[in-house]
């Protein structure tokens, strides 16, 4: 499959300059960062704060320079990115907008540098988005005057009027009411199934599962990447099985368990919990529980993003699981 | 580079300056404001001259003295006091209480109608010699009026008492002036020589001898030389026989501060020279200016003066300063980061820049020659080939100064830092490119600076153009320079506007 994004070896370093006393201290931001993201795929960058998305996300773009080789659509950054500059849409993080400019004046102007000669074309253009981010009333209102939703809302508007095949996203959705986040993730979901290659930023979980593939940042490393089932699959005896019991010291139950199946087993007051990871293992270990004491509820759980990410994490630095 | 890409960016910026209606005011008004500064502080003339009359002429009903006084007071400029002590008038003289004090003896008017010598006395502070000069010539023109009307009274003479020597102000270091020596002498030798000796040995003028006057003219009319000094052939013959002086001076009357300097240098050498063998009152100064189109008696007003250097200024500091702060706001709100994710180059932003700030320079530039015509009668070339020629330095203007705002908005990261910019490009830019005085009046060893900074050329080519009715042709220089520096400016913001966030 073709690559929309091919990152290789990034690093990039903050500070460093200056003399003496007055060196300022080195941040590596980046720490040789391998990124690959599909044509056609949704993908999520997760991490906390300052785990270094937004810098690889300009690094990318060709805004910051570090070193690495970095190809965008094919084409080398930043030597070639006059050729695919145009196919590119970027949200900065912020809200980046001209304050003193109304709505339509805005996408007028960005349309207009991302190459929307065409006045007819460039007014279709406007008027769809505007019906999209339902931005369509206020479309004579300046910018300053808006609320903080709207303004997110043109924001995205702005760097989507030009109908980009590739889309970069840093964290759209902060400051974001729950109703409109869902909003703008269906519709990143709608531009993704024409065609378009997301990418997008987020430090909330939950966000993150809307997307086909996910990588996890920490502290400048991609410490993982996949689909949600996959990354789940790759944790060792992920599922969880709780049993509720009748009998309040379990662990001697717990230790038969844990012979007989080889699992860990955490025991408790009226409870007992089984860490597995293939299906086929639960009809055995409720035949030894059954055997001892009476069920009385059973619940699996399947991980979700942040066990997932606390899993990661804890893993040795410098391993980048597949 | 597109030409659509640069009218977007001039567009929005239009859009932007459209919303802020008081901006735009702003940015017509102040103008206005300087200008009116400008021309009220520089351009006003002396006013409330104190001057003391001692008059101890008590002979007669009639006094000549009071006569000679009546006809200085009645220059609105001259306060009276009126005392009977000489001693009290000349301390007020020493004390800066006032500017002159005019003695009469007492029995001046008796001995003037008698024949007999006699003698005033003139206490003049030259603390400001251009106001010594002021009140000894308005003396003169006194007294001779009121003698016409008495016959033989040739029997006496004024003394003049120069109090405070000392030269204040911004007074030129050298100021060339172009010199007509055609006195033939006489058998004691050529007396002109004695003045041009005082005049050399002063050092403020560089005297140039040449004998072909209608060059020299052509040369102070275009402002490479400010004045002719023409000494007639008969200059010693006329001063021995018939006891006058009489020179010639044709001066650059676009330059009104070097031409008062030369005056009053012409004037005191004169008088250094010649004020024991003769009378003060047979000193004749034949003044000639060039380059006002009102009268060629006296040099251009002040306002008319600072009006082609304010255009120049004025334009450089808005569009610096605004530029600074348009491309700063821009890196701040982030739209600059879209901007250079955008298909736009870098010529293309500041091409934009370029347009929509001309326009504003432009309505700057015409509301700041409006109030000099209007409000204070600027007598500038008002012709639509000057103007266009005045308009299109404006522009080379412009772009350099954009290239220095982009350049130095780059440096700064807050607008405490921009603010700290100001004094530093626009004082030395101010102060040190000819707007207020000539350069000449620099202290040498800025001189050489001034030569660095392109708004010397700038004021250099508008007075050319609006006061010496040049044209392009005949600033090329200047030209040239100001086209570099703009490119240079200009190519400079474009390195510094690097498609890299730093």
């Amino acid at each position: 499959m073709e690559l929309a994004i091919e990152a290789i070896g990034i690093t990039k370093k903050f500070g460093g300059h200056g003399k003496g006393p007055f060196k300022k201290p080195i941040v590596e931001a980046l720490k040789n960062v391998d990124f690959k993201v599909k044509s056609g795929e949704n993908y999520c960058l997760l991490g906390p704060n300052g785990s270094g998305k937004t810098t690889l996300i300009r690094c990318v773009l060709g805004l910051l320079e570090g070193e690495g080789s970095i190809k965008l659509l094919g084409y080398d950054i930043p030597k070639q990115r006059n050729k695919i500059i145009q196919k590119i849409g970027y949200m900065p993080q912020e809200t980046s907008l001209y304050s003193d400019l109304s709505v339509k004046e805005t996408l007028q102007f960005f349309a207009r540098i991302f190459g929307l000669k065409n006045r007819e074309h460039r007014n279709k253009a406007i008027e769809t988005i505007l019906d999209v981010l339902k931005l369509k009333e206020w479309q004579n209102m300046i910018v300053e005057n808006l609320s903080g939703g709207m303004k997110r809302r043109l924001s995205l508007a702005s760097s989507l009027v030009h109908e980009p095949e590739l889309i970069l996203l840093d964290e759209p959705t902060v400051g974001v009411d729950p109703k409109l986040r869902l909003t703008f993730w269906d519709y990143f979901n709608e531009l993704n199934k024409k065609g378009a290659t997301i990418l997008t930023t987020t430090h909330v979980m939950d966000e993150a599962e809307k997307s086909h593939i996910i990588g996890f940042m920490r502290d400048g490393r991609l410490i993982a990447e996949g689909s949600i089932d996959e990354l789940k699959k790759r944790i060792p005896k992920y599922r969880k099985l709780t049993v509720k019991t009748t009998i309040e010291n379990t662990e001697s139950i717990g230790s038969l368990i844990s012979k007989e199946c080889d699992l860990e087993v955490v025991p408790s007051q009226f409870k007992i919990e089984v860490f597995y990871d293939d299906n086929s293992m639960l009809e055995p270990i409720l035949e030894l529980i059954k055997n001892e004491t009476k069920i009385q509820e059973i619940i699996t759980t399947e991980p979700n993003l942040e066990d997932i990410f606390i899993h990661f994490s804890n893993k040795k630095e410098g391993s980048i699981d597949k | 580079m597109k030409l659509f890409n640069i009218w977007t960016i001039t567009k929005k910026n239009l859009n932007q300056m459209k919303r802020d209606v008081r901006m735009i005011g702003l940015s017509i008004f102040a103008p206005i404001l300087v200008t009116a500064l400008f021309g009220s502080v520089f351009g006003g003339d002396i006013t409330n001259i104190k001057v003391i009359v001692i008059n101890n002429d008590n002979n007669f009903e009639d006094n000549i003295s009071t006569q000679i006084s009546d006809v200085v007071a009645l220059d609105p400029k001259i306060q009276y006091n009126i005392t009977f002590d000489p001693n009290i008038a000349r301390v007020a003289v020493n004390n800066n209480y006032s500017q002159a004090a005019i003695i009469f003896p007492s029995l001046f008017t008796e001995n003037l109608l008698l024949g007999k010598e006699t003698q005033i006395e003139l206490y003049v502070s030259y603390e400001n010699p251009d106001l010594a000069e002021y009140i000894i010539s308005l003396f003169q023109i006194s007294y001779t009026q009121v003698l016409e009307t008495y016959t033989g009274g040739s029997n006496f003479s004024v003394l003049i008492f120069p109090v405070h020597e000392g030269i204040p102000g911004p007074l030129p270091e050298f100021i060339n002036v172009s010199l007509c020596n055609n006195d033939i002498g006489w058998t004691k030798g050529k007396l002109s020589d004695e003045i041009l000796k005082i005049l050399d040995e002063n050092g403020k003028l560089k005297l140039i001898f040449s004998n072909d006057l209608n060059h020299s003219e052509t040369l102070v009319e275009k402002g490479e030389i400010r004045a002719i000094l023409i000494f007639s052939e008969n200059f010693t013959y006329e001063m021995l026989t018939k006891k006058e002086i009489n020179l010639q001076v044709k001066l650059d009357g676009a330059e009104p501060q070097s031409c008062l300097v030369i005056m009053s240098l012409l004037t005191s050498s004169l008088v250094e020279a010649f004020s024991d063998e003769f009378d003060k009152s047979m000193f004749n100064i034949n003044e000639y200016y060039f380059n006002n189109p009102d009268s060629t008696e006296k040099p251009i007003k002040s306002i008319t003066y600072f009006t082609p250097a304010i255009l120049c200024f004025i334009v450089f500091f808005f569009s610096f300063l605004l530029t600074m702060l348009a491309f700063l706001r821009e890196r701040n709100q982030g739209t600059m980061e879209r901007i250079l994710t955008s298909p736009l180059t870098r010529g293309e932003i500041i091409l934009g820049y370029i347009l929509s700030h001309s326009i504003l320079s432009i309505v700057q530039a015409t509301s700041v020659i409006l109030t000099t015509f209007l409000i204070f009668g600027a007598q500038i070339e008002y012709t639509v080939l000057s103007l266009i020629q005045a308009y299109l330095i404006i522009y080379l203007v412009v772009i350099g100064a954009l290239g220095i705002g982009i350049f130095l908005s780059t440096l700064a990261k807050t607008e405490f830092q921009i603010l700290q910019f100001i004094p530093l490009v626009i004082i030395p830019f101010m102060l040190l490119s000819g707007v207020w005085a000539p350069i000449e009046t620099l202290p040498d060893w800025l001189q050489p600076i001034s030569q660095f900074i392109p708004l010397t050329y700038a004021n250099q080519a508008m007075r050319d153009i609006l006061l010496r009715k040049e044209s392009f042709l005949d600033v090329p220089i200047a030209l040239i320079i100001l086209l570099t520096f703009a490119v240079m400016m200009i190519a400079l913001g474009i390195i510094k506007l690097d498609k890299k966030l730093k």
